[in-house]
């Protein structure tokens, strides 16, 4: 439920180490909470939140241990028990890797989102390949984003001139001959341990299809940040997690995909990618389809026999919209991609058709739920932004997926440019 | 995928290897450490294989939170409603180097408790495979030299238990003629001697070493009963084991737990049976059953019965640390019975019920009293019908 009295923006976002000795926690002039991100020799296990309505300006010592093992406790037994069963892990050696940040026109974002990558791919030079970062331009109404690229030493540019998400990841496959494949998002910004944590994943998980991990929020700033967060985000927890073919207790599995991971983090094997025939163009093609993308070739790694990896470690920041209209529209678009991509999934492989019917249900009886609470007042969202995912829902049900390929065609028709042919229904994926 | 599913043991004080399965079959796995379980966790054929650390990964996800709280209890069990955050207490956790060393601790700390109560065994035997009798009878032998007994109630008319019970001279007889669980039980307590009644359910076998933690639990006079844990057979039905995992896998089954008078004041419905494997191993002092009425006259898995045991300012424990396995194929000539809670399960068991006509085929329902008239309609209804 939505305390607007508790949840009062800006939150300042604090971490806690818990093998070091915790400090008070205290609130500056100004800041409405804090969200904590609890850690545990440098892994998330949990987060914390902490409102200055409710718990005050400062925190002591014995409150904030009160409020961390409350959220922690269980997580940092996981993390004991993984620790006294495989030993402290070795840092292992870089993966081939190229990482991907596919962007158009927001060139100040853009350096935010390099200068990690770039200090990640710096001190790991001794521990493997250097990895390969690189740039991709998605239809550039100018040259900032390659200007911004420029300063950054080894940093690759290409420039996709078909504008479209994905138009912009399959240019990136086409541009790599690295094994794996990592998609940030521009807006996004890799955890200091990134690097280290799919190092490890890869080693763990040599026959994994892709890698996916948790986003949190890089500032709450406004009150939809903080609303978004509050609901959720992009939430999947912080418990590893390894997504097979099928699932015994799980009816509509594969089918909800997007408990798999988040577009804003993911990494792919490149052979898969290249054997699925890359990403579906007719996704994520920015308005009116912005997304579906990335679920979709979650669902069509998972199909494919390889697994998909959630590494609780593989973190990043992603800056979250502002507004509530920015929000409304995401929540739109993410029941426009659902029911798309549902469409979709059903005319390429029909056998799928039970399962995804199961997985239509599924959402419009949990969708109904949230309605009722949020007219309630009890749900975290306001009613506007669920009814506007029930309506994207609705309207991406019928039709937006042949629609988005017609525009997508014309697309393609008025820009000079090569790119992979359209993935999905073109090679089915093997049963 | 195969009909059956295995279940096997992972040792977490032996070094993890990379897993692999024979065969297409699904398996349950039970995590355990020095014998206890700390948790379990389901690999399928499509999961493989599964490198070592990926082992851990799940090793760890299933078991951690229980090695960490038998570490932080010790010697003393949990007292529902503690197990939860909103209540603060949360267990302790020191590093991982440590972990098994305390934990080992705690375990062997549980196990010295003393035992102060005489115990008599009493197995329902009318309609078990006479092998399955034979090796509850071969497990529990070295238990009959503590001072214990052990009663089988048997249906005189049953040749090929007779014959099993023939080279068993250290087991008391108990003929009873037909006649449901309930009353095979109501026999057993008035022919034991023991302080305690040790119940075991249809299809159980005990492990070795299952009894002490059981009448360990009896270390005060409060104590009225003590619960086991089960596990699945070895091999067994699908959707047998996917049932208890679905019902069991939550890690409070490997945690030790008290149910007082307070309990009953909180909780409406009765003692979380669903939480403790039901009454498949239960050891109950004789006098707290014979001060309770209904508990061998109505069915005894149903949580509302005991309920009144601890309305009676009796204690009940849980006790994970006294193991059994339960096949869902140990009855002769009947159709095994699941535990499926999923569509047919219910028609399965109405159907049993109309077959065999004792009411313990009943799914058990944890619901409010005012559903027990409803309940007896149902029963009377399901008799009268053709």
């Amino acid at each position: 439920m939505w305390h607007s009295g508790k949840m009062v923006a800006p939150y300042a976002m604090r971490e806690i180490e818990l093998t070091e000795p915790l400090r008070p926690l205290a609130l500056r002039e100004g800041e409405g909470g804090a969200h904590v991100l609890v850690r545990r020799k440098g892994r998330p296990l949990a987060r914390l939140w902490v409102s200055r309505a409710e718990h005050g300006a400062e925190l002591s010592v014995d409150e904030l241990d009160r409020l961390i093992r409350g959220v922690a406790a269980e997580a940092a037994a996981r993390h004991s028990l993984r620790e006294a069963l495989l030993g402290e892990p070795e840092r292992q050696p870089t993966p081939s890797l190229t990482v991907a940040v596919c962007t158009r026109n927001r060139a100040d974002l853009l350096r935010r989102c390099l200068a990690p990558l770039v200090a990640l791919r710096d001190e790991r030079r001794h521990l493997g390949p250097e990895i390969d970062i690189l740039v991709v331009d998605n239809a550039p109404p100018d040259d900032s984003t390659r200007v911004a690229a420029a300063e950054f030493a080894g940093v690759r540019y290409v420039c996709e001139p078909v504008p479209g998400l994905n138009f912009g990841r399959n240019r990136a496959l086409a541009s790599t001959t690295r094994e794996w494949l990592a998609f940030v998002d521009d807006d996004a910004v890799v955890d200091r341990f990134w690097l280290d944590r799919l190092a490890e994943g890869v080693a763990a998980s040599p026959d994994a299809g892709g890698f996916t991990g948790p986003i949190l929020p890089l500032m709450l700033e406004t009150e939809a940040q903080l609303r978004f967060e509050y609901a959720g985000g992009f939430g999947k927890g912080f418990d590893w997690e390894r997504f097979s073919r099928e699932r015994w207790n799980d009816r509509i599995y594969p089918s909800n995909a997007g408990r798999f991971g988040t577009g804003a983090c993911m990494v792919h094997s490149t052979s898969l990618l290249r054997e699925l025939g890359g990403f579906d163009e007719a996704l994520d093609t920015g308005a009116p389809l912005p997304g579906g993308g990335d679920i979709d070739m979650f669902y069509r790694v998972v199909r494919s026999g390889r697994p998909l990896v959630y590494l609780p470690g593989l973190l990043v920041f992603h800056e979250h919209r502002r507004d509530m209209p920015g929000l409304r529209k995401q929540y739109y678009s993410w029941g426009l991609s659902v029911a798309a991509l549902m469409r979709k999934s059903i005319r390429c492989a029909p056998e799928t058709r039970p399962s995804q019917h199961r997985f239509m249900r599924w959402w419009l009886r949990r969708h109904a739920i949230r309605l009722v609470k949020a007219l309630a007042g009890r749900d975290v969202s306001p009613p506007r932004l669920v009814l506007a995912e029930i309506l994207g829902g609705i309207i991406g049900y019928f039709g937006e997926y042949e629609r988005s390929q017609k525009r997508i065609a014309l697309r393609r028709q008025s820009v000079i440019g090569q790119g992979l042919p359209i993935a999905s229904c073109e090679r089915r994926v093997e049963t | 995928m195969s009909d059956l599913w295995t279940t096997l043991d992972a040792d977490l004080g032996e070094p993890l290897q990379d897993f692999a399965l024979a065969g297409d079959r699904s398996c349950l796995v039970n995590l355990r450490y020095q014998g206890a379980v700390l948790g379990q966790f389901v690999v399928t054929p499509s999961d493989l294989p599964l490198s070592r650390e990926e082992l851990g990964e799940m090793a760890a996800r299933a078991a951690g939170p229980a090695a960490a709280w038998l570490v932080d209890l010790g010697r003393n069990d949990l007292t529902i409603p503690e197990l939860s955050a909103r209540t603060g207490r949360t267990p302790r956790c020191g590093s991982g180097d440590e972990l098994f060393s305390r934990l080992g601790d705690a375990l062997a700390s549980r196990r010295s408790r003393p035992v102060t109560v005489s115990a008599s065994i009493i197995i329902h035997a009318a309609g078990w495979k006479p092998s399955v009798l034979r090796a509850i009878l071969a497990v529990i032998r070295p238990d009959l030299r503590g001072g214990h007994e052990a009663i089988v109630i048997h249906d005189d008319g049953d040749a090929k238990t007779a014959a099993v019970l023939a080279d068993h001279a250290d087991v008391r007889v108990v003929n009873v003629r037909g006649g449901s669980i309930e009353a095979a039980r109501q026999a057993g307590l008035r022919a034991a001697r023991g302080e305690v009644a040790v119940f075991l359910g249809e299809g159980v076998i005990p492990e070795p070493g299952w009894l002490d933690p059981l009448l360990q639990g009896f270390d005060a006079a409060e104590v009225g009963a003590v619960f086991g844990m089960v596990l699945p057979a070895r091999n067994e039905r699908a959707d047998v084991i996917q049932g208890h995992f679905s019902r069991y896998h939550s890690y409070a089954r490997s945690l030790p737990m008290r149910f007082g008078p307070e309990f009953v004041r909180g909780w409406r419905w009765g003692v979380p049976l669903w939480e403790t494997g039901g009454c498949s191993v239960m050891a109950v002092r004789r006098a707290a059953a014979l001060s309770c009425r209904r508990l061998f006259h109505d069915c005894s898995w149903r949580p509302s019965v005991w309920k009144d045991l601890l309305a009676a300012g009796w204690i009940i424990r849980y006790e994970p640390l006294s193991l059994a396995r339960r096949s869902s194929a140990s009855m002769e000539g009947s159709d095994p019975l699941g535990c499926s809670r999923g569509r047919g399960g219910l028609l399965r068991h109405m159907l049993a019920y109309r077959r065999r006509g004792t009411r313990y085929e009943l799914p058990h329902v944890d619901l409010l009293p005012p559903w027990r008239p409803a309940r007896r309609g149902l029963d009377s209804l399901l008799r009268r019908a053709p």
